[in-house]
């Protein structure tokens, strides 16, 4: 084994007085070594830095398992760092996208206002929770989230309920009775405008008695009682049979519901006393009711609502 | 279906609220099957006689 060592050496050294890479094909498969991994107290090939001649050098002038280099593994200026996590770092250190240090917008120096001009396809920035990363919102996702804002503040509203179905018959009682509720969801009516009440239609028959005929218009689920939150309400003189109409106008202006404030007529076939109505505090923004109330004046008789509509314009 | 009538009233004082076909209620409120049949001024439900009476405003309850 080493005498084919000497003669590859000899035979470098004789042939050229460099050793290089270029000139090692130039050697039989058999002039060269057959035992690659040397062992201690082996002897393997190097080349003498001065000269550039082949040399002999023993294993045990080379070191630990740091290799042909004489150095040992570590992270200190004297010693080789593993090449493996070199490797890693490097090609870390090239990355030109994907954010590899994950710098957040708010690290950075040089984001600059943009003033002049803004297109559908722009990007701004939100940020939902503190620490967390900023995301991306296009300016065609801002307008169409705008415009659903917008339209539900500013859009024209329109009421329109018709009720053509009778109420069932109030009979037996002498007590207020509700026959209708309309709920008037929140934001459906708009500011400044007026709420109509085409007609209101009732019918009646029994025996000579008044009948009270109350409209209320409350935030309350369940009818008030008595004239609380009342916007109209009629009395009819005694009459046997009756066919009772009325249409109102009210103003709906910065929080109030106006009404008439003197008596006014209605549509009936015996005369009728109205309760002045004047104003009172209105919310447009949320759900209210309207309830339509009968009281008869003899428990025997019978009253309904015919019908009723409302609009808003 | 034939709605039915009934009595809504105070549940703590008795009160007449009004009558109604439905059976929705306020918090304070409560049903009866009871109709008042003739005309009062301030009606109220007797819990113990089951009867509707009217109950006369004093001055001082006024004040």
């Amino acid at each position: 084994m080493l005498g084919n060592y000497k003669k590859w050496i000899n035979r470098i050294n004789a042939k050229q007085d460099v050793l290089t890479e270029d000139n090692v094909g130039e050697f039989m498969d058999s002039e060269l070594p057959t035992k690659l991994t040397p062992t201690s107290g082996d002897t393997v090939l190097g080349r003498d830095s001065l000269t550039g001649k082949a040399v002999e050098i023993p294993t045990s002038s080379l070191g630990g398992s740091g290799g042909g280099s004489g150095l040992a593994l570590g992270e200190t200026e004297s010693t080789a760092y593993r090449g493996d996590r070199g490797k890693t770092a490097y090609e870390h250190s090239i990355k030109t996208t994907g954010n590899p240090h994950n710098t957040k917008v708010e690290e950075l120096t040089d984001v600059s206002g943009e003033t002049t001009s803004i297109t559908d396809t722009d990007v701004i920035l939100k940020k939902e929770v503190v620490g967390e990363l900023w995301k991306k919102i296009s300016w065609a996702n801002i307008k169409a989230n705008l415009k659903t804002y917008f339209d539900n503040l500013y859009a024209p509203k329109s009421l329109n309920i018709k009720v053509t179905t009778p109420s069932s018959y109030v009979t037996g009682t002498t007590s207020e009775t509700e026959v209708l509720k309309i709920e008037i969801p929140a934001n459906s009516i708009s500011d400044n405008s007026f709420l109509n009440m085409p007609i209101l239609y009732l019918s009646k028959i029994g025996t000579n008695g008044n009948m009270n005929i109350k409209g209320k218009l409350s935030t309350s689920p369940t009818m008030p009682s008595a004239g609380t939150d009342q916007i109209f309400g009629y009395t009819n003189v005694p009459s046997a049979n009756l066919s009772f109409g009325m249409n109102r106008i009210y103003i709906i202006s910065e929080g109030v519901i106006k009404g008439f404030p003197f008596p006014v007529s209605a549509f009936s076939s015996s005369a009728a006393n109205l309760n002045s109505f004047g104003s009172k505090a209105f919310d447009r923004t949320v759900t209210n009711y309207l309830y339509v109330s009968i009281q008869l004046a003899n428990s025997a008789d019978q009253a309904r609502l015919e019908g009723i509509q409302l609009t808003n314009s | 279906m034939e709605e039915i009538l009934k009595t809504v009233i105070d549940k703590e004082t008795g009160q007449e609220l009004r009558a109604q076909f439905h059976d929705q209620l306020a918090e304070n409120e409560m049903l009866i099957e009871a109709l008042r049949t003739e005309p009062m001024e301030n009606p109220y439900w007797d819990f113990a006689n089951e009867v509707f009476y009217d109950k006369i405003i004093t001055n001082e309850e006024n004040n």
